[in-house]
């Protein structure tokens, strides 16, 4: 059980370490405060869409010419958090 | 016609008024001036009219009273009307003042034409204006239905599944309001909708939202028959049709911090029915609840509690370092009604150390904790069942590591608890008759010995669970798991109810709003089958009467159960 955890543990270390490494995020302000239709219009269908229970919005993952995207919509179906991943 | 107009001016001056036509008259005058100086200049009498050389030119005017004629010359009846200077009488002088006058007067008509235009162009303006706002009337209606529309919002969610069981058995239910049946049913299969909720979202000021979201559940159980009349008798409908009520049902204010800092901004204080800190996060940080349960929900502990609580991210250069969810709440789950003079409480810390640059992104750590007691009125009666003790207590806490990337997530969980998993829990898909205290069955000596093991008032649970997908590149399709290891109550020796639990399959997102996933889902108690003595099984609780010499309860390991799923979410 112990050699499980410590092995998860530092497994984590390792997959932080790379995330970190490989991070390009950037934030994509302009598209904070539009819809998911306005996004649907520009980029067609996600290729993840996931629907936040707690909030009762959706979190949105976009590849669109070359870049990706992560988007978080509100209950309103508004766009609060725009992130493009690389 | 020039003498007709001086015999009036004449007759004006006689009487000791003034034209008032000056414009008339000055013209008048220039041109008897003009024709006087015309004259004087041919015959010679302006000269003989002029008092000396070099002396201003006199004009000499005569008039006959009789006839009120003027004449330059005097004569018979004529006497002397007037001497003018000729230079008053100058053309050139009156032709400038009679332009200048012109002028002026021209310069003041050319205001009133400016004036005017200026008018025009304002009421042509305002008519504009006038002709657009009658364009953009509305019906008070459409005015009410836009303002209507921008505080509410309406939104559905719908898990529908199709599930065959190679093997059924025992256990607890793979997803809320599906149940299939135990022991000796293989094949069992069924279609399914497991959840429709009907989101409404309203948003009566600035920072407040009010979401109320019924959802539906199974009406399972029976009921006696009304009686209608004397002779007659209506049979119930309780037969486990699909009915709604309530899930979520709060009012949340969201601006709470934002004046104090903006690292708490957008953090909430939320009270009603509100989502519990832990399942629906994780719910959301896993992705697949349309497929199976979170861990502690798939063991008891409910997504939604009647409460209150504050919840938010803490941001630093729009980074978030942690998230945070904290709360008083009932012991009753939001389908109960609250029997106890206690409460619960229950927080999440989540900590992400490199920031978060979106929800979930990237390394963070998580810490869960609830603490509360069995819903019982306070004079219940003691006894050995933990939910009907009235000082029994429960504790449920999770430690977990997760990793999110865009295509990609993990999580590790370890999960403590202390009375948090009974019989109930065990049996929310089916479990032994003689457990619902239905029927007796073989299965008569299990359900007791599970009543002792889980439900004696000092049970220890521990777990381990892995969760994770994987979103395969340039295509729809994501593979996802959960391995749930669990011991129900780690005092027991080589408990036969530990069980793993795991589900393994791929996601396809058709489009925005739909999702479908083919799955196995299984249930394993993985000791091998033995035999369980009644006097250990009372040694927890005792729930064996009589001699428990010699006596045992066999076939204590439960069955496996294999299952394949099809699922379907639609979100809009």
């Amino acid at each position: 059980m112990k050699r499980v955890i410590i092995a998860g543990v530092l497994g984590f270390a390792m997959l932080a370490m790379t995330g970190c490494a490989s991070s390009r995020e950037q934030s994509q302000s302009e598209w904070i405060g539009k819809t998911r239709s306005d996004l649907s219009s520009e980029m067609g269908d996600p290729k993840g869409a996931v629907p936040m229970t707690d909030t009762g919005g959706e979190m949105l993952f976009y590849s669109y010419q070359g870049h990706h995207y992560v988007f978080e919509t509100d209950a309103d179906g508004k766009i609060d958090s725009a992130t493009q991943v690389r | 016609m020039r003498k007709k107009w001086i015999r009036g001016g004449a007759a004006d001056l006689q009487n000791g008024r003034i034209s008032v036509n000056r414009r008339r008259f000055s013209y008048a005058i220039a041109a008897l001036a003009g024709a006087v100086l015309v004259a004087l200049a041919g015959t010679g009498v302006a000269r003989a009219q002029s008092s000396s050389a070099g002396a201003t030119p006199m004009l000499t005017l005569y008039v006959d009273p009789a006839t009120g004629q003027v004449f330059t010359r005097p004569g018979k009846g004529r006497s002397l009307l007037t001497t003018i200077p000729a230079t008053a009488l100058d053309p050139n002088t009156i032709e400038r003042h009679v332009e200048e006058k012109t002028q002026a007067q021209l310069q003041q008509n050319q205001q009133q034409l400016f004036d005017l235009e200026k008018k025009n162009d304002e009421l042509a303006s305002q008519n504009h204006q006038l002709a657009q706002q009658v364009a953009e009337i509305k019906p008070a209606w459409r005015d009410y239905i836009t303002n209507f529309q921008n505080k509410f919002a309406v939104g559905t969610l719908v898990y529908g599944d199709y599930r065959f069981y190679t093997h059924t058995g025992f256990g607890p239910q793979e997803l809320t309001q599906i149940n299939s049946p135990g022991p000796g049913n293989n094949s069992f299969n069924s279609f399914d909708i497991s959840r429709a909720y009907l989101n409404f979202f309203f948003f009566p000021a600035d920072g407040f939202t009010l979401r109320v979201t019924p959802n539906i559940y199974r009406g399972d159980g029976t009921a006696p028959a009304d009686k209608f009349g004397s002779s007659s008798a209506i049979g119930s409908n309780l037969s486990g049709g699909m009915n709604y009520r309530l899930k979520y049902a709060y009012l949340q204010y969201s601006k709470v911090f934002d004046r104090l800092s903006d690292a708490l901004k957008g953090d909430s204080i939320q009270g009603g029915f509100i989502p519990n800190p832990l399942v629906a996060w994780e719910e959301d940080l896993y992705g697949y609840r349309y497929v199976n349960l979170t861990p502690w929900n798939y063991l008891s502990l409910s997504s939604t509690q009647p409460g209150l609580s504050i919840a938010g991210p803490i941001k630093i250069n729009e980074k978030q370092y942690a998230d945070y969810d904290v709360g008083a709440y009932n012991n009753s789950t939001f389908h109960a009604f609250e029997q106890t003079n206690t409460k619960q409480v229950m927080g999440r810390l989540s900590v992400y150390p490199f920031g978060a640059k979106w929800r979930f992104q990237g390394l963070g750590a998580t810490f869960f904790y609830d603490y509360g007691y069995g819903n019982v009125a306070p004079d219940s009666p003691t006894g050995t069942s933990l939910l009907n003790a009235k000082t029994g207590h429960i504790m449920r806490a999770a430690a977990m590591l997760h990793y999110t990337a865009e295509n990609w997530g993990l999580i590790a969980e370890y999960d403590f608890g202390h009375n948090a998993f009974t019989g109930g829990n065990l049996f929310s898909s089916s479990g032994p008759a003689d457990y619902f205290g239905t029927a007796t069955t073989s299965y008569a000596g299990f359900s007791k010995m599970t009543t002792a093991f889980l439900e004696n008032g000092n049970a220890v649970e521990r777990g381990l669970d892995f969760m994770g997908h994987y979103h395969i590149p340039t295509t729809p399709f994501t593979l996802f798991g959960t391995f749930e290891w669990f011991q129900p109550n780690t005092k027991v020796d080589n408990d036969p109810l530990d069980f793993q639990r795991w589900v393994a399959g791929i996601s396809y997102q058709y489009n925005e709003y739909l999702r479908f996933a083919i799955d196995s889902q299984n249930l394993m108690f993985y000791h091998s089958q033995r035999s369980v003595s009644e006097s250990y099984v009372n040694s927890f609780a005792p729930v064996f009467t009589g001699s428990t010499a010699g006596k045992s309860v066999t076939d204590a390991v439960p069955r496996d159960t294999h299952a394949f799923f099809i699922n379907m979410e639609v979100n809009y």
